[in-house]
């Protein structure tokens, strides 16, 4: 352990670690561009200058190891000096693109000069003209050269992390210009992290590009559905601009840092895959006898569609035969909801035909972050059902259910044409007598239920999942459901209350609470305890 | 000075051939070296004789040579930097071209003294001819068992590479040699660690300039303290000073080191040509400060330069006559040094290329007298910032001849590009066109 | 020597031993590169992208860090030179001996400007910065060649004798 002293405050860190580290654990800030924690060192922005006592110049404090003893001054006459001259330094041939650059607002450039520099430029000549400006590299990835502060964070990225070696600084002195190689395209399946790695607006994202100015978003912390490793992300939706972009409010998700998860990254599939919360959502109702005219039109009157649905469906379920029931779950549901699914099905109505892994699902897994499984609960799903691959096969289920075996099917968001074929849908819905359908999107099955009952996606709910090793993780409820649809595990214990079971859960987290109680897996945690890096759950 | 040491065989007929060299005592100290003495032995010698880098920093040699671990898992690797390139400089090519094998027979006894087997000698891609004997020399001492398994016969084995560059004067600093050598860009490394510990290929690797292995031999054939005393205190032996510009007698000179810079001038390089009056001289290559004409009776060693606000450098010594235009200069200085800088750190890349901007402006007639100001703030905010000191040297020039010679800077921005002393008015290649100065 | 691009495979190819040669003197393979990006620039004329791949195969680098390395260092051509090259030295001395003066004869006598190739393909002209020829300023090489001490006659009497 080493004793020093940044700005004054003493603290006590490990040996050997660099300034910048100490720095950022003392929660004091230092302007840098080339250090990133998860890529090596370059330094070659030298802009994390800072004075260290008894040494004669300022030094970098990404690769100064601190000493026992060290005074460090991050904010003195000598420092700013050196951060500013370096700040003066690249802005003489920033381009003034900030009116047209996406990076605006979330701009290192911009930030830095606000709080280190404010400094009067002296910069009176032209600025250098680079080969590429605004010029896509990808599918993904815009390209700007003259933005580019020329960091390499992108290249150790590309050498480092992907292994794709994408990027390359070419040329040399102030014609340097970072390129892929001509005639080549950035197309790995971790593209996206490029952009949110590039301090400046010289890598944006396509997909984002004069999207929205950022100062309009709000941000919450939430846990990528894409596949069974729960990346942490933050879901970025709009809130000053609601028309902006007529329905759509989630405009982009970002990685979230989780050194036991993700690191500091997300997969191209997931990050793009932001669009599923406002595209195709169903926003109707419908039910036996309901009615059939638009359902958004005030928000009381979707909720009094949705209520009269329940009562409905709670009736048919209260009065059906035992084991008449037949219940296709879904590991995209929350922890709560599956505990609200067993209560419901299982314990209370008694149902013996409740499964929920889809066969043939499995995709693409790589030694990275991409896991074959696209469901981001299925342990869950398997624990609190008591259930496994094989006895939770949905297969059965649907055998049965075209059999004309199973007379009412319940179906959580899982569309069975895409699983099985349009002909076996066709089979079932015309065996079936009641076929319920619970879900956020569209599709073939919701179209062909009886009953329709819109549901949140996971930007709009509270929750948590189970990730593939075991790790509970909170998602969080970035945006109001959509009108006319309520959380998953709300609609469940609608349904439990109408059906005469005891429920006074006002939030998610009494619903977490309470599958704590019972489910050995979970004891002990509550959402407090699982804050923003979630926890491993008892094996 | 009496006898040439270094420069002994620059004018003997096909010197780099084996038979000549070794009619004039080539690889004799080697073998008595390989055969008698003991590695720490050599590096105390070369400590003693004060033989300071050659190539330009003037880093006591021994003493950088003591900087290897004691014990070493890797290889432990000696590079030649024969990567030349500093404005003003030429010695090193003619030990290259024209006495290699004293460069062969200095790198067998450092690479003995340092434990050492295997040596690269990088070579700037401009020195073809250079190259081509050297590795002539090379493949000749093979032959004969000079180099290889078992030198003279002796356990040290030892084997020379010679690489050649592609054209970049940055990878003459050594850490951005050795990143070229491993086959990337010339780009600098972070320091620490210093290439005594990490260097080539992350082993033990020392650098030297070619003069200063030249020197080696004969250390060890006539004792450190003659060498020693050949020079000035703590500068040991002679040096090969290079001499051109506006003198009637531009080469290589080997003087003691300590010699004073006027008697370069006036007595061995026969005097600033054409009777004019002397205006400047730079003393070590185009990065060393600017001494004005009364400021050449300095003794041309590494601590006096360093004394008198300048430095030796590479020994490149530019001499400039009355007719020299002071803005002229720095706009091709800041050229040069915006052309090589290597683009790795913002300040660097970022002021050499602004600092050139703002010159040529102002040598085209189109500057203002704020201009200079702000020249001095991009080189003071070069200083000491950067991953290596080649943006100190892109400062240098920039203070020096601004500091030293503020007035006619301001009466070229004054008169528009008239100057007082721009010797030629005619075809500037630099633009393309005649250029109408003045006319607005 | 200038071969057309479609002939660069083929010429790489027949390379083998020398590569080989080459990657043997060096400890590891990458440190070849500057070797052999000079090898295959003066079997085919310049560094063509086939030689980059050629490169790179045998350090075995990603290309792109190859590119990097060509467009990093001034002596590897980028598209095709003439097949003589000629670097005036632009700096100090050669400034002082009247080099500036000479450059615009050659640029006026060739008829090019800096980076550029005649329309015969013979000479291409580069202006460089010091050769490390200051004693005899001003300066010019040709090809591999130096040559100092020059004036308009003895410049005119070189790039006359050019094939």
């Amino acid at each position: 352990m080493a004793n020093i002293t940044i700005d004054g405050k003493q603290l006590t860190v490990k040996d050997g670690i660099t300034i910048i580290e100490a720095i950022d654990q003392a929660s004091v800030g230092l302007p840098r561009y080339c250090y990133h924690p998860g890529l090596s060192i370059a330094g070659n922005c030298r802009i994390c200058q800072v004075e260290v006592e008894k040494m004669p110049r300022t030094v970098i404090a990404c690769n100064t190891r601190v000493a026992e003893g060290m005074v460090i001054h991050t904010q003195s006459e000598k420092a700013k000096d050196s951060q500013q001259s370096v700040l003066e330094f690249l802005l003489a041939n920033h381009p003034l693109d900030c009116p047209v650059c996406d990076q605006a607002g979330e701009c290192k450039l911009q930030d830095y000069y606000m709080e280190y520099g404010l400094y009067d430029p002296k910069f009176n000549d032209l600025k250098v003209k680079k080969t590429k400006k605004a010029f896509p590299i990808g599918p993904t990835i815009m390209l700007d050269q003259e933005r580019c502060v020329l960091c390499t964070r992108c290249v150790r990225f590309g050498d480092e992390i992907t292994k794709t070696n994408d990027f390359g600084v070419f040329n040399r002195g102030h014609h340097s210009e970072l390129d892929v190689y001509p005639g080549k395209e950035l197309n790995n399946k971790y593209s996206g992290n490029v952009a949110d790695i590039c301090p400046v607006g010289a890598l944006t994202d396509r997909d984002f590009r004069f999207k929205m100015r950022v100062w309009y978003l709000g941000s919450q912390d939430s846990v990528c559905p894409g596949c069974a490793r729960g990346c942490n992300i933050e879901v970025h939706y709009e809130k000053s601009r609601p028309y902006h972009l007529k329905e759509k409010r989630v405009m982009r998700l970002k990685p979230r840092e989780n050194q036991d998860v993700n690191k500091w990254w997300m997969c191209d599939e997931g990050r793009y895959a932001y669009k599923a919360i406002d595209d195709n959502r169903i926003k109707k109702t419908r039910y036996p006898g309901g009615p059939t005219t638009s359902a958004e039109t005030l928000n009381g009157q979707s909720e009094k569609v949705l209520e009269a649905a329940l009562e409905k469906l709670a009736a048919a379920l209260k009065g059906a035969k035992p084991g008449s029931w037949g219940v296709i779950a879904t590991p995209q549901s929350t922890n709560e909801e599956l505990f609200l699914v067993r209560r419901l099905f299982r314990d209370a109505l008694k149902v013996k035909d409740l499964a929920f892994w889809a066969p043939g699902q499995e995709g693409y897994q790589d030694d990275f972050l991409i896991r074959a499984d696209k469901n981001p609960n299925m342990a869950g799903a398997k624990r609190i059902l008591a259930l496994d691959e094989k006895s939770g096969d949905i297969t059965s289920v649907v055998e049965r259910a075209k059999k004309g075996e199973i007379e009412n099917l319940f179906v959580f968001s899982t569309d069975l044409a895409k699983v099985f074929g349009a002909d076996t849908l066709k089979a079932v819905r015309s065996k079936v007598k009641t076929l319920v359908f619970e879900g956020p999107n569209g599709n073939p099955t919701a179209d062909a239920a009886d009953f329709v009952l819109p549901s949140s996606s996971y930007a709009e709910k509270d929750g948590t999942f189970t990730n593939f090793e075991g790790r509970v993780q909170r998602i969080r409820k970035a945006v109001e459901p959509v009108i006319g649809s309520l959380p998953t595990w709300l609609i469940l214990s609608r349904l439990l209350f109408l059906l005469g079971q005891k429920v006074d859960y006002l939030r998610a987290d009494d619903v977490f609470d309470d599958l704590a109680k019972t489910e050995p897996a979970f004891a002990g945690m509550n959402y407090k305890t699982l804050g923003k890096g979630g926890t491993v759950w008892a094996k | 000075m009496t006898e040439p040491v270094l420069s002994r065989n620059f004018t003997v007929a096909d010197a780099w051939k084996m038979d000549v060299a070794e009619n004039h005592g080539a690889y004799e100290t080697a073998k008595k070296v390989l055969t008698t003495m003991q590695p720490d032995d050599v590096t105390n010698q070369v400590v003693a004789a004060n033989l300071r880098g050659l190539g330009g920093a003037g880093f006591p040699t021994g003493k950088k040579w003591q900087f290897l671990p004691k014990e070493s898992q890797k290889p432990i690797y000696l590079v030649i930097n024969a990567d030349e390139g500093e404005p003003g400089t030429f010695k090193d090519r003619y030990i290259l071209e024209r006495d290699p094998h004293q460069l062969i027979e200095g790198i067998i006894i450092a690479t003995f003294a340092i434990r050492s087997k295997k040596s690269y000698v990088y070579i700037r891609g401009e020195y073809v001819e250079s190259a081509r004997r050297v590795q002539a020399a090379l493949d000749e001492a093979y032959k004969k068992g000079y180099l290889g398994k078992g030198v003279f016969g002796s356990k040290h084995d030892l084997d020379i590479v010679v690489h050649r560059g592609a054209g970049a004067y940055i990878c003459g600093e050594e850490t951005a040699l050795l990143n070229s050598l491993e086959g990337g860009k010339g780009y600098p490394r972070l320091k620490p660690p210093f290439p005594a510990i990490v260097g080539l290929f992350g082993c033990p690797t020392i650098i030297n300039n070619v003069e200063t292995i030249a020197c080696v031999p004969h250390i060890l054939k006539n004792g450190p303290e003659w060498f020693a005393a050949l020079g000035s205190a703590g500068n040991g032996g002679t040096h090969l000073f290079g001499v051109s510009g506006h003198v009637n007698k531009p080469g290589v000179y080997e003087l003691p080191m300590g010699t004073p810079l006027r008697e370069m001038i006036e007595k061995h390089a026969g005097g600033v040509r054409g009777g004019k009056k002397l205006k400047a001289v730079i003393p070590g290559g185009i990065s060393a400060k600017i001494l004005t004409a009364d400021e050449i009776d300095v003794k041309m060693d590494y601590d006096s330069l360093r004394a008198a606000g300048t430095m030796l450098g590479s020994a490149g010594v530019m001499v400039m006559d009355e007719t020299t235009c002071m803005v002229k200069m720095l706009y091709y200085a800041t050229k040069f040094f915006s052309h090589e800088s290597c683009g790795q750190c913002s300040p660097c890349r970022e002021g050499t290329g602004w600092a050139h901007k703002i010159v040529t402006r102002i040598y085209h007639g189109e500057g203002s007298l704020p201009d200079l100001d702000v020249l001095l703030k991009i080189a003071r905010n070069m200083e000491g910032r950067t991953i290596c000191v080649f943006a100190d040297a892109a400062a240098w020039p920039i203070q020096s001849y601004i500091g030293k010679f503020r007035p006619e800077f301001e009466e070229y921005i004054r008169t528009k590009g008239q100057g007082i002393h721009r010797d030629y008015k005619e075809y500037d290649p630099r633009v393309g066109a005649p250029k109408q100065i003045g006319a607005h | 020597m200038i071969i057309e691009a479609s002939g660069h495979p083929a010429a790489l190819a027949k390379l083998d031993a020398q590569a080989q040669a080459i990657l043997a003197k060096y400890d590891k393979k990458r440190a070849a590169m500057l070797t052999l990006l000079h090898l295959g620039q003066d079997t085919v004329g310049w560094v063509s992208p086939d030689v980059e791949a050629w490169a790179a195969k045998w350090t075995e680098t990603p290309v792109v860090h190859v590119h990097a390395v060509v467009t990093f260092y001034s002596m590897y051509h980028q598209k095709p030179a003439g097949r003589h090259h000629v670097r005036f030295c632009t700096t100090t001395s050669c400034v002082l001996n009247g080099g500036e003066k000479l450059l615009g004869h050659v640029k006026k006598k060739l008829g090019i400007e800096n980076g550029q190739t005649t329309p015969d393909g013979k000479v291409s002209l580069e202006e460089a910065e010091c050769l490390c020829n200051c004693e005899n300023a001003p300066m010019m090489q040709v090809d591999d060649a130096y040559h100092g001490d020059l004036d308009e006659s003895k410049i005119d009497k070189i790039l006359d004798g050019l094939q």
